[in-house]
């Protein structure tokens, strides 16, 4: 379990380094928030418009600061000099990829943790239900694997910081369509597709997105 | 010597041999010429033979077009995943310029099926554009490509071009089935008119648009081609040119 | 620490190189470069700028392809046994590898982690010792001056007890001191050491053996003094040099 162990290793390295660095994470935390704020006036939010964007809002402003933090994971230690250093090392690509997945997906749960609750208040929707959790939760995953790929691809490209949200957010759509779709219905929403299998559709993209970049990493990092 | 000379003197790498001429097609007059009819014999069938649609009149011709179009762009797109694989698997060169021509033929056919849709759309509904499965589809399918094409002209080493290029065209083709779930049930909720619902049209229906289904795959096919050669000529001239700076004396 | 047992008779060689080329676009890096290298001997790379020095220490130290040209690196053909080949070997590069928000014992455990090294806190101790950094463990790269974060470099490039060590351009910016604790450091019997310079007379002491590159070639090959001479008695090339 070699792999596994240079996993962990990896991610408890960037996430030691994001602990000692906060300006990243904390600019990225204050920037969903405000992504709450940009869409409580684009939505005009008073009254029952409020539950028809509320799903919506959720997933858009995760989505952008998902983007954000995706750019980070590979990038930021291009800029550094140090990817190149992991890449020398004898480290299964597997393994880079799995412990650079793992820390988005901490990083992310973590901004959660945080842009749920406000946007529970701010919009006064139960957010904290099973159902938006886990959608978010699923949502988060498939979209880390995904992000994870481009952001790997990406560092050997010219203008990656337009590039990866360019691959990643086409990709992800299935996960946007359906895990709107759940919050919505989490959310005390309409009747039609609620019976839907969402959940399940997301899942099955963390699976396949999971599975496609532990497949093709080898060829992405030599 | 003259650098025509030299280089024709080198021995079994250069590419400028033998091996290059078979690659091109016997014939390409021939394939050009039959492209030509396939236009003018699908022009005249569909309005010429083709009824006007009882409803929707005479716009109703653009579904001759566009169905084919988006047909052939999915197969577009699956050769662009074989081409992908059989990169990664055997790593022949020829299989990376399969992959780039049949995606910019994709990506061409993805483009004017939007456009037909619209133009289709338009005067039978009244809007410029409609959520409808298919058309949302093909509209995720048109970003994902024309990302892959983005990206293969960011990465300056054409190997790993190639080798990314390949990672991409496998990657987009396995989302290809979650995209249409998702944007399936998603319209499901709010079911909006599709585009091809004709009315009662007698029997021409079909076989024109079969017909126009082969016409559209000849020309699919000869761009396919006509950009394979582009693409493999750019990159043996590269290696060429690098071939010739290595034997001459600079 | 080294499987020097497991290498034995069948791998007289650290590098073997045949005709490396490397050409990106219109530049043409490197032209038939050929060397070959024993275990355990030092080589010095001598090239005025753009010769294609760093670019040949990158291809020995599998962070670039070459374009044409074999290459064997401690008897095993690089590119169909990365992960074992990148196992026994160490590069000190112009970047530092370092990352500046975590402290110089941080840095050395995680690469010793990666390098698999049992031991990785008592080893991390060592290196530290060895480099004169020992009492600057915990604190932060950033911290550190550039000399300084140089030497932690180079305990990162040797905590997995590399057969081969490639350096560029390691003696810029040291004093005699330095170059004699960076000769110190670097040696061990049975690892093959690389390295560019601009300073033959540095790289005298730390390198029996020098090659010189000039516009891709090997122009010479030969005792680190005698090739050290031909550079000196090359032209320095105009700085308006156009190709």
């Amino acid at each position: 379990m070699t792999w596994l162990r240079h996993a962990l290793v990896i991610v408890g390295k960037d996430l030691r380094r994001e602990a000692r660095a906060r300006d990243f994470a904390i600019a990225t935390i204050v920037l969903a928030l405000l992504m709450l704020l940009t869409f409580a006036f684009a939505f005009d939010v008073a009254g029952e418009h409020v539950r028809r964007a509320a799903p919506g809002i959720l997933w858009a402003t995760l989505l952008f600061a998902g983007v954000l933090v995706a750019g980070r994971t590979f990038a930021a230690e291009e800029e550094r000099g140090t990817l190149e250093g992991l890449l020398l090392a004898p480290v299964d690509r597997g393994a880079i990829y799995l412990g650079k997945f793992l820390g988005m997906v901490i990083t992310m749960g973590a901004l959660e943790a945080l842009v749920l609750p406000a946007y529970a208040a701010f919009f006064d929707v139960p957010a904290l239900a099973w159902g938006v959790l886990s959608s978010v939760a699923a949502g988060t995953v498939g979209f880390a694997a995904a992000a994870t790929l481009f952001g790997a691809i990406a560092t050997h490209a010219r203008a990656r910081e337009v590039l990866l949200p360019l691959l990643l957010l086409p990709t992800a759509s299935p996960l946007v369509i359906a895990g709107v779709r759940a919050t919505d219905v989490a959310l005390g929403g309409p009747a039609v597709g609620a019976d839907m299998p969402w959940l399940q559709l997301i899942v099955a993209g963390c699976v396949v997105y999971l599975a496609a970049g532990l497949a093709v990493i080898d060829h992405v990092l030599e | 010597m003259s650098i025509e000379t030299q280089v024709r003197s080198l021995p079994g790498e250069a590419v400028a041999s033998e091996g290059h001429a078979a690659r091109r097609l016997p014939h390409p007059g021939l394939f050009d010429l039959a492209v030509a009819l396939a236009v003018l014999a699908d022009l005249y069938a569909i309005f010429a033979i083709s009824p006007a649609e009882r409803v929707q009149g005479d716009v109703f011709r653009i579904v001759y077009a566009h169905v084919p179009m988006g047909w052939l762009a999915y197969v577009a797109f699956t050769l662009v995943f074989g081409a992908s694989v059989a990169y990664l698997w055997k790593r022949r060169p020829g299989a990376d310029y399969l992959a780039r021509a049949a995606a910019e033929v994709g990506v061409l056919f993805t483009t004017l099926l939007l456009v037909t849709g619209v133009l289709y759309g338009r005067p039978v509904w009244g809007v410029w554009w409609t959520w409808d499965a298919r058309l949302t589809t093909t509209l995720v399918l048109w970003f994902v490509y024309v990302g892959y094409l983005m990206v293969r002209s960011a990465i300056a080493d054409p190997e790993r071009s190639a080798r990314i290029g390949a990672v991409l065209g496998i990657v987009a083709f396995a989302n290809v089935p979650l995209v249409q779930l998702s944007v399936t049930w998603w319209r499901t909720l709010h079911p909006t008119p599709s585009v091809t619902q004709p009315g009662a049209m007698g029997g021409t229906l079909l076989p024109i648009l079969l017909f126009s289904m082969a016409m559209f795959s000849i020309v699919f096919a000869r761009l396919v081609v006509l950009r394979l050669q582009l693409v493999r000529g750019q990159a043996e001239a590269r290696q060429l040119a690098q071939l010739v700076a290595e034997r001459t004396e600079v | 620490m080294s499987d020097l047992g497991a290498a034995g008779p069948s791998e007289p060689w650290a590098v073997e190189a045949a005709g490396l080329s490397h050409a990106f676009e219109r530049t043409r890096a490197l032209r038939g470069v050929s060397l070959r290298l024993a275990r355990g001997e030092r080589l010095a790379i001598f090239g005025p700028n753009g010769a294609g020095k760093t670019t040949l220490l990158r291809i020995l130290a599998t962070l670039a392809r070459p374009t044409a040209g074999e290459l064997r690196l401690l008897g095993l053909d690089p590119w169909r046994t990365l992960l074992t080949v990148r196992r026994r070997i160490g590069v000190v590069a112009h970047r530092t590898y370092l990352d500046d928000h975590l402290t110089a014992g941080e840095n050395l455990r995680y690469y010793a982690r990666l390098y698999d090294v049992p031991d990785a806190e008592r080893r991390t101790g060592e290196m530290l010792d060895l480099v004169g950094l020992s009492r600057r463990r915990d604190d932060r790269v950033r911290t550190l001056s550039r000399g300084m974060q140089q030497r932690l470099a180079l305990a990162r490039a040797l905590v997995h007890d590399p057969d081969l060590l490639l350096l560029d351009e390691p003696d810029t910016g040291l004093d005699a001191s330095g170059v004699e604790l960076l000769g110190g450091a670097i040696g061990r019997p049975g690892r093959a050491v690389v390295l560019t310079s601009h300073h033959p007379e540095r790289a005298a002491e730390l390198a029996p053996r020098a090659l010189l590159l000039v516009d891709g070639r090997v122009v010479a090959d030969g005792p680190t003094a005698a090739v050290g001479r031909e550079v000196a008695a090359r032209p320095r090339p105009a700085l308006a040099a156009t190709r």
